[in-house]
């Protein structure tokens, strides 16, 4: 697995991206609200495709949003149809993150634990 | 005739302001009014995040539409507002639009009214699950998503500019 690294530093509209492919540890967080999200996460997606071809024997996923945008929960969804199929060769999981109080970033959790077909655990944070 | 300056001040009158903008739609900053909502609510999250979503969903849908009514109107005015009433935070974002978009909007608004708020969520991850993200970024879960996070019905106006173009503001409330 010789896969380079892949990471952005946050900004006020988009997400810090931490993406260690040799260790299968990832993780989003920040906000998650550009104009064109397809755009951000386009290198991503394509670093991530390599990666499924030859992932590491586990893959986590930490996703710990303050804000994101409806495009942006596009691109969420189709990273993790990749985790699925990562999921075939690597022991898979999402920590979707949310504060405590805060019902909507719960309730978007939620919403993506019923869609997707590998393991997202929800985690309150105080 | 019509005077975006003066529907702005009309509707900015009634109660606490949290943000404002009127202007150039390339103006509008969001990271600043994120900052205001984020000090002025700071002690409410569920209202503060409810806001900022609302927010920054509104602002991306308002800059689409008017963006296409661009050719059409030499205006580039639009205009955000968000104010605290006694009961509600009130949110209200105007643009300028072109007439054929207005039977889109008109029935994605009566569409997302009439569905139980159950049944939103239902909606919004069939669409999530199985719709597509459009050219222009958008995933057709903008009006879903704020009416999730709406505590009345969406309701809206629409003030005639000449034949091809329109005036809309869209308003929204959350309950306190």
């Amino acid at each position: 697995m010789n896969m380079e690294n892949y990471s952005l530093e946050p900004t006020p509209k988009t997400p810090k991206l931490s993406f260690d492919f040799k260790n299968g540890l990832f993780e989003i967080s920040g906000r998650s609200i550009p104009e064109n999200s397809i755009e951000f996460y386009k290198s991503l997606m394509t670093k991530f495709e390599e990666y499924i071809l030859n992932p590491a024997v586990s893959t986590h996923l930490i996703v710990n949003l303050e804000y994101f945008n409806t495009s942006s929960s596009k691109c969420l969804i189709e990273i993790f149809r990749k985790m699925e199929r990562v999921s075939s060769n690597s022991d898979v999981r999402i920590s979707w993150f949310y504060e405590e109080e805060d019902e909507d970033m719960q309730e978007s959790g939620a919403d993506f634990k019923k869609i997707v077909k590998v393991p997202i655990e929800l985690i309150a944070v105080k | 005739m019509f005077d975006i300056y003066k529907k702005y001040n009309d509707l900015n009158d009634f109660g606490a302001y949290i943000f404002g903008f009127v202007g150039d739609v390339d103006k509008i900053d969001i990271d600043n009014m994120i900052t205001f909502a984020e000090r002025i609510l700071a002690d409410n999250l569920r209202l503060k995040k409810r806001l900022i979503n609302i927010l920054v969903e509104s602002a991306q849908n308002l800059k689409f539409y008017h963006c296409r009514a661009c050719d059409s109107t030499e205006s580039r005015e639009v205009f955000i507002i968000a104010q605290k009433r006694t009961d509600k935070l009130l949110f209200q974002a105007g643009n300028y639009i072109l007439k054929s978009d207005i039977d889109g909007i008109e029935s994605r608004i009566k569409m997302v009214n009439t569905i139980p708020k159950e049944d939103l969520g239902n909606l919004y991850r069939s669409v999530l699950d199985y719709g597509s993200v459009s050219n222009s970024g958008g995933a057709g879960l903008g009006f879903i998503d704020i009416a999730r996070k709406s505590d009345s019905p969406l309701t809206y106006t629409l003030d005639k500019i000449d034949d091809n173009t329109y005036f809309f503001t869209l308003e929204i409330s959350i309950n306190i």
